[in-house]
């Protein structure tokens, strides 16, 4: 019945009403500086209209308000912009991820610097070319065993510190684990109590706006998916295996992988399944661990195992101090990667002969040929002396190869051979055969003249110069030279990080445009809560004047009586 | 669009740091003088850069093997300058003991004086660059020559006839040595056998005489030989300023590729300071304010 005390309901309605509003633009500036808080609203809503149809109706046709309520605190949230956000999240921490990997490995090959790996082999180049000088000179000997030493040490640091990085990601991904185990565990925690404010029909805002802070840190961690249910519930689910269902949660564990191979990978616990992360900064971790860093100590590896077997090649041609054949420079590396026990930079050594005391004599400066890389001399009968003069054209895939004696113009015997192979030359005979008599064997490389002396007197620095030519020759490499090997490597690694750098930048600017939209809708606005807070202030004033009114009208009634 | 307080903050903290960022990057840049600290900051400059920086130790190494080359063709000039002046006294001498009117005191006066110039001409073949003897081709720890005084020689060659080379330029050999037994061993034999003539009291002056053309030939050896160190030297030369100029040049580009340009990172940083100070006063501004300032 519509009477003159429903007034005073009314009024009441309306003034708990704006106090209510007013608690709610409170929470909103108490928590204008809170990142994860979605601003919340209070709802108002026309209470239920008083409305008695019939003859008794004195008042005419039509409904009574009752006033106001607050229908709901609603969140203001605009789930588009959030699951963006999330998904979006994952690309932009695994970029981050990506470039700091990357960066890690571009300081740990030190390059451009005065200390790093190309300079090391400047210098190792530098004292050969010394020795090709004065091969005589044990001071320019002793310069090129100690470069050649501080030239491994540098290989060998640099591959062992990208070896310690990648046993630092591996190590790290157990902290992984827990910390996104330790998230999956609260959003479990926060899902039974949604569920449960829900039950009661009410907006557990503030519990949502945590979980949703939850899944965002969870998104950054690792490529998940979610999933509401009609409870309320979020399912979340990464590579198809369920890390949260209700009020369950389902750890991630870690599989310890093969000792010294820094390959422990996650497992999910309940299933025993495999997970291999897609994106999100684990992603970043496994691939840093897995690809970039064995592309980049692989590619040492290779510049490592090349560089020393053909150096040995060269050095083996050559003969030393004591006019002995030279033996292996550096420790033999198996040409087949599976052969190695460990990875060829480790393998990296001096050999014993050279390493030792006396193994300054054992540097094989001299060599038969005036040029080795012209022609090459392999002397298969030690006693053989003699000087000659030998001349190569190349004609089309032929060597022409003509040999005189030094100095001479009577050419003593010439023949074509293929690219590639060899001829045997008889001293006694000065011809070239093939009848097990030969004193040495000739290799033609390129064109050219050059003097071969068959006496291994100790002035030859010949050998030493064609060592050097290990860094230049673009045939050590496949292609490339030493140098220009290992400047591929830096500038590889550079390009792969300028890109994962441009692409969290690139990610950055789509999260903060995405921030930006999700503030700009759930954001406090300082003005608008003080515009709220004299707009339910004047209302609230309003109600208690109507209160009075009404008291007033009261009053009346009563003073008739 | 809504604006927010915390958009706001967010905002203008997002521009500060960009700006920070510029600043830093300009900062660097001037105080180490380099364009680029990491290979992710310009991948293909740096390569370049590494490149250069091999080549202008290359370009060093071997103006370095240059001037060994030069030194050693220096040391080979003066030796034959030497050996010319010792031919010519000698054969001052033998024109002077040619004349019969001598007396057989006075030749032995000229004969020990030719000894000593013989003996002088073995001492200049032992020339050595270091521990280097530099007549002896490869076997350069062995004096060129061993005095035997048998029936035919005075001296045998102990040397070889092994090149001695420098790498002047990348994949260039030069051969800076000569085959001591071709310089010396005639010249020490004449030499030899006008002592032993002089020495020789029944020897004429007609005898004695007879010596002169070796030696002119001898004299003509050491000239010709002198031109070929004077080519040499010259080619060492016009490699050693080739070099030089390249050197200038790789430098050049060097710098070019990695230095920073002064005047220009200058000006831009005080451009980004002025920006980066707008985008402070402005945000201090803004950020202060709100309808709170206003309601009493």
């Amino acid at each position: 019945m519509n009477n003159i005390f429903s007034g005073l309901n009314v009024g009441l309605r309306a003034l708990e009403t704006q106090r209510k509003s007013l608690d709610v633009t409170g929470h909103n500036i108490a928590n204008a500086n809170n990142e994860d808080y979605n601003k919340q609203r209070a709802v108002h809503k026309a209470s239920y209209p008083y409305t008695a149809p019939g003859l008794s109706n004195h008042g005419g046709a039509g409904q009574f308000g009752t006033g106001v309520e607050i229908e709901q605190v609603q969140r203001v949230k605009d789930q588009f912009i959030n699951s963006q956000m999330f998904n979006e999240t994952q690309t932009s921490e695994y970029w981050d991820e990506m470039t700091r990997g990357m960066e890690k490995i571009e300081h740990i090959l030190n390059e451009p610097s005065d200390s790093g790996i190309d300079t090391a082999i400047n210098e190792f180049w530098n004292s050969l070319q010394d020795l090709s000088n004065d091969p005589n000179d044990t001071a320019a000997r002793n310069m090129v065993r100690e470069n050649a030493r501080s030239m491994i040490d540098t290989f060998q640091s640099v591959d062992n510190q990208l070896l310690d990085y990648k046993e630092s990601i591996n190590n790290n991904l157990s902290n992984a684990k827990d910390n996104i185990n330790n998230i999956t565990r609260k959003i479990a925690d926060l899902n039974k109590q949604i569920v449960s404010v829900k039950g009661s029909k009410q907006n557990p805002n503030d519990l949502m706006d945590q979980r949703d802070a939850l899944f965002k840190e969870l998104n950054g961690k690792i490529n998940v998916q979610s999933q509401k249910d009609s409870q309320g519930n979020l399912i979340v689910s990464t590579e198809g295996m369920q890390l949260v269902n209700g009020s369950d949660a389902y750890e991630l564990d870690i599989k310890e992988g093969n000792p010294g191979e820094f390959n422990n990978s996650l497992v999910h616990s309940k299933t025993g399944t495999e997970i291999k992360p897609s994106n999100g900064q684990v992603a970043a971790w496994m691939e840093t661990r897995d690809q970039k860093l064995d592309f980049y100590r692989g590619k040492l590896d290779t510049l490592a195992a090349n560089m020393v077997n053909e150096f040995n090649t060269r050095h083996k041609k050559g003969y030393d101090a004591n006019g002995d054949q030279g033996g292996n420079f550096f420790t033999k590396i198996p040409e087949d990667p599976d052969d190695r026990e460990q990875s060829a930079v480790k393998l990296m050594s001096l050999s014993n002969d050279i390493d030792k005391e006396s193994g300054l004599d054992k540097i094989a400066a001299g060599n038969y040929s005036g040029d080795p890389s012209t022609v090459e001399i392999d002397k298969t009968d030690n006693t053989a002396t003699g000087d000659y003069t030998v001349d190569v054209v190349e004609n089309g895939d032929q060597f022409e190869v003509s040999i005189s004696e030094l100095n001479s113009d009577v050419v003593l015997d010439s023949k074509s051979i293929n690219q590639g192979e060899s001829l045997s030359f008889d001293v006694t005979t000065e011809e070239f055969d093939n009848s097990g008599d030969e004193d040495f064997d000739l290799t033609p490389k390129e064109s050219g003249t050059v003097n071969i002396g068959l006496e291994n007197n100790s002035g030859s620095g010949d050998n030493a110069n064609f060592l050097a030519e290990v860094f230049d020759d673009s045939e050590v490499m496949d292609g490339t030279s030493v140098q220009g090997f290992f400047r591929n490597i830096v500038s590889t690694a550079g390009a792969e990080t300028q890109r994962a750098n441009e692409m969290s930048n690139n990610q950055d600017q789509v999260l903060k445009q995405l921030n930006s939209l999700d503030r700009s809708m759930s954001g406090v606005s300082l003005d608008e809560e003080m515009a709220n807070l004299i707009k339910y202030q004047q209302s609230y004033n309003a109600a208690a004047k109507y209160i009075s009114k009404t008291d007033e009208l009261l009053q009346t009634l009563m003073t008739i009586v | 669009m809504r604006v927010t307080n915390s958009m706001m903050v967010r905002n203008q903290l997002d521009h500060l740091q960009n700006n920070m960022g510029d600043l830093n990057e300009l900062n660097e840049q001037l105080s180490s003088g380099k364009l680029f600290q990491m290979p992710s900051d310009a991948p293909i400059k740096v390569s370049d850069s590494m490149n250069y920086k091999s080549v202008l130790n290359k370009n060093s190494q071997y103006q370095r093997n240059l001037g060994r080359a030069e030194n050693w063709l220096n040391s080979t000039e003066s030796s034959l300058k030497s050996g010319t002046e010792v031919m010519q006294r000698v054969r001052e001498l033998t024109v002077y003991a040619s004349n019969d009117s001598l007396t057989s005191e006075d030749r032995q006066k000229i004969a020990s004086e030719v000894k000593e110039l013989r003996d002088e001409m073995v001492d200049i073949s032992q020339s050595k660059l270091g521990d280097d003897y530099i007549f002896s081709g490869q076997r350069s720890e062995e004096k060129p020559f061993q005095v035997v005084d048998n029936a035919g020689d005075y001296v045998e060659y102990q040397g070889d006839k092994k090149g001695i080379n420098r790498e002047i330029n990348e994949g260039v050999k030069m051969n800076v040595n000569f085959n001591g037994e071709k310089v010396f061993k005639d010249e020490i034999e004449t030499l030899n056998n006008v002592y032993e003539t002089l020495k020789d009291e029944n020897s004429t002056g007609e005898d004695v005489n007879s010596y002169l053309s070796e030696m002119d030939d001898g004299l003509n050896n050491f000239a010709e030989l002198r031109s070929e160190v004077g080519a040499k030297l010259n080619r060492v030369e016009m490699t050693e300023s080739r070099l030089e100029s390249q050197e200038v040049h790789i430098k050049e580009i060097k710098s070019e590729n990695e230095d920073v340009d002064l005047a220009k990172t200058i000006t831009d940083l005080k451009m980004e300071e002025t920006v980066y100070k707008a985008s402070l006063s402005s945000g201090a501004r803004i950020m202060q304010q709100s309808l709170v300032d206003f309601i009493r």
